[in-house]
């Protein structure tokens, strides 16, 4: 398995990173260390999860969110998502697709299984994801409107 | 028949008979009561007399049943071959009374009859021919053709339309055309009294033509249509001539090129994406230690890779509006705030050409406007980005909003190169470029004003340019105020 719960990277791990974890299910190894990197960089403390089985094993974790890629290797986001929202011990957290793949009706029927928002990649500035990380842990209710959102 | 010893007689028929009669029974009369006064006491020479008189009588009805009966067993004879349709027998009667103006006039009409139908045939067998030969036309004809009768019901079709439609002749003769196929213009249906335009009042056909419609029957396919009223031989009787040019081919390609370009533009997000971040991250932990030609280096790594994320984007903002996919979602904004945001993101790129680069704050009050956020901010990069490109070094680019008559208008304007009057009209349309490749260098696919202008229209705006060569252009957009 190539995953692994990273928080040795973290510089300054505060008290309260505990109430700050994350879990990062991407299986792009560029992109994975860039998230970790600006994650870890604001406080957070960040598991990382390069295909959806480790992804499951680690959301037992009960992460504060989770940040879920859609076209991974093993069992695609999807997937996994609806096996995190039918299980009563991880369907209470917060999950953000984070993908490139912004194709429509995907996007639709995972905010029917439970996604609480999306962000595409490409158009997302690294201050941004820190804010929204910020906010859903905050607010574990809040969910984007799947209306509103620019899909492909 | 041998009667070319008989007499020729100019008398009238009548005349004839008459004569006969007066002979028959004045001759004889006269002639027995001679002969009975003289030999009164002399039974035998009665008798004489009385076989006289009947032998002339006979000899009489002989004559009369040959002169009568022989042209009219000739007439007979004559009528049947016709019915048999022998043109070719003659009554031979040599008499110059009626009944030899009849064999004439038999012999006139058997010929003329001969001669017509002779005629007709030919005729029959031609249009027979050219009836023939049409049909092969159509039914060789490259392109799909349905004809339909008043009522809009299919009466003909020929093979092309058989395979556009996967049915056959039998089974669509008698159909409504509406039941027979379901026709659809960019998905919306288009019904059969729309396709089937009439004559107008001054009996002018009217031609309905439409690109790309899309046909749902046995199967589906794709075609032009050009469809026309039809007047029937005799002109009472009007109809339809539908002419579908199949476009099924083209479609597939199109749709199989449209995939291969949003799969590849998909494919580009991610490594864009990993360049943006670790640009981020890298100005982020060593910016404070980088001298200025470091981070003008890295500022250009910056503005290249935001160029390459709005080509992406605009590539797939192509193929969503050739599947007619764009979908635009209305939310109201502070349009003054988001356009100043806009302009914010190019403060690099301008400052890098060293082009003035600035916002006019609009002196009157701007109205609320509901548009979608993220397309309407990329027609208003498209129009930015396209005046930093176009504007030489050290020119100036500037950003103007101003309230209209229920729109709000905003103004891209640049001291740019201008645009030549005579590309002007051309400047919105797809793969549209001023100048040739070469001339142009790498400024542009010829995608960006056009997919402009398709957000501007769902966004029921206007947009337009005005430019001088060698002073610059001003591209304008309006975006409708919401009625409150």
């Amino acid at each position: 398995m190539d995953s692994q719960i990273g928080s040795s990277t973290s510089n300054t791990p505060t008290a309260d990173t505990a109430k700050k974890h994350v879990l990062l299910i991407e299986d792009e190894f560029f992109i994975a260390d860039l998230y970790k990197n600006i994650l870890t960089n604001a406080g957070f403390e960040v598991a990382l999860a390069q295909d959806g089985d480790a992804g499951l094993k680690l959301a037992q974790g009960m992460p504060k969110l989770i940040l879920l890629d859609i076209m991974l290797p093993k069992v695609n986001g999807v997937k996994i998502l609806s096996l995190l929202k039918s299980d009563e011990k991880t369907r209470h957290i917060p999950v953000i697709l984070l993908t490139n793949l912004g194709q429509a009706d995907v996007i639709q029927e995972a905010f029917k299984i439970g996604a609480q928002g999306y962000l595409l990649k490409m158009h997302l500035n690294p201050a941004d994801l820190v804010k929204y990380v910020n906010d859903f842990i905050a607010n574990p209710n809040l969910k984007m409107d799947v209306n509103s959102l620019v899909l492909d | 028949m041998s009667n070319g010893s008989a007499p020729k007689s100019k008398l009238p028929l009548r005349a004839k008979i008459i004569l006969w009669l007066i002979i028959v029974s004045v001759v004889p009369a006269i002639f027995s009561t001679v002969i009975t006064q003289i030999f009164i006491n002399n039974i035998s020479l009665v008798l004489v007399g009385l076989i006289f008189i009947v032998l002339v009588i006979i000899l009489v009805i002989i004559n009369l049943s040959y002169k009568i009966t022989n042209p009219l067993l000739q007439l007979k004879n004559g009528l049947d071959s016709l019915l048999q349709n022998n043109f070719s027998f003659r009554m031979t009667l040599n008499s110059q009374d009626e009944l030899g103006q009849i064999a004439t006039s038999y012999n006139q009409l058997s010929t003329n009859l001969n001669t017509l139908i002779a005629s007709t045939t030919t005729n029959l067998g031609s249009i027979t021919l050219q009836r023939d030969f049409l049909q092969n036309i159509l039914a060789t004809f490259p392109e799909a053709v349905i004809v339909l009768n008043s009522q809009l019901v299919v009466i003909f079709l020929n093979t092309k339309a058989e395979q556009l439609l996967g049915t056959n002749m039998k089974s669509s003769y008698g159909k409504a055309i509406g039941l027979l196929i379901k026709v659809f213009s960019s998905n919306d249906p288009l019904l059969p009294d729309e396709y089937c335009p009439t004559f107008n009042t001054v009996g002018q056909p009217q031609i309905f033509t439409r690109k790309g419609i899309r046909l749902v029957s046995e199967k589906e396919s794709y075609a032009d249509l050009v469809s026309q009223p039809l007047k029937f031989p005799g002109g009472l009787q009007t109809g339809h001539l539908l002419t579908f040019h199949d476009i099924s081919d083209e479609k597939h390609f199109d749709e199989m090129k449209l995939d291969f370009v949003s799969m590849a533009a998909h494919e580009l997000r991610t490594p864009l994406t990993a360049i943006k971040g670790y640009l981020y991250v890298f100005l982020r932990d060593y910016g404070p230690y980088l001298n200025q030609e470091q981070v003008t280096f890295l500022t250009r790594v910056n503005i290249a890779a935001q160029k390459l994320v709005s080509l992406v984007e605009n590539l797939l903002n192509i193929t969503r509006i050739e599947k007619k996919a764009l979908v635009i979602h209305l939310e109201p904004i502070d349009w003054i705030d988001d356009v100043k945001t806009t302009v914010e993101e190019f403060r690099d790129q301008a400052k890098d050409k060293r082009q003035e680069l600035i916002f006019v704050t609009p002196t009157q009050e701007i109205p609320k406007l509901k548009v979608d956020k993220f397309r309407i901010n990329e027609v208003l990069a498209n129009l930015i980005s396209n005046a930093i490109s176009y504007t030489p070094i050290g020119g100036r680019i500037a950003v103007l909003i101003e309230k209209g008559d229920q729109e709000v208008i905003t103004h891209v304007q640049d001291t740019g190169e201008g645009i030549p009057a005579d590309a002007i009209p051309h400047l919105f349309n797809k793969f549209f470029r001023v100048s040739g490749v070469l001339e142009q260098g790498s400024k542009g696919t010829g995608l960006g004003l056009y997919i402009t202008k398709t957000i501007v229209g769902m966004h029921n705006g206007r947009i337009w340019v005005k430019s001088e060569v060698g002073k610059g252009s001003t591209f304008s957009f309006s975006l409708p105020v919401v009625a409150k």
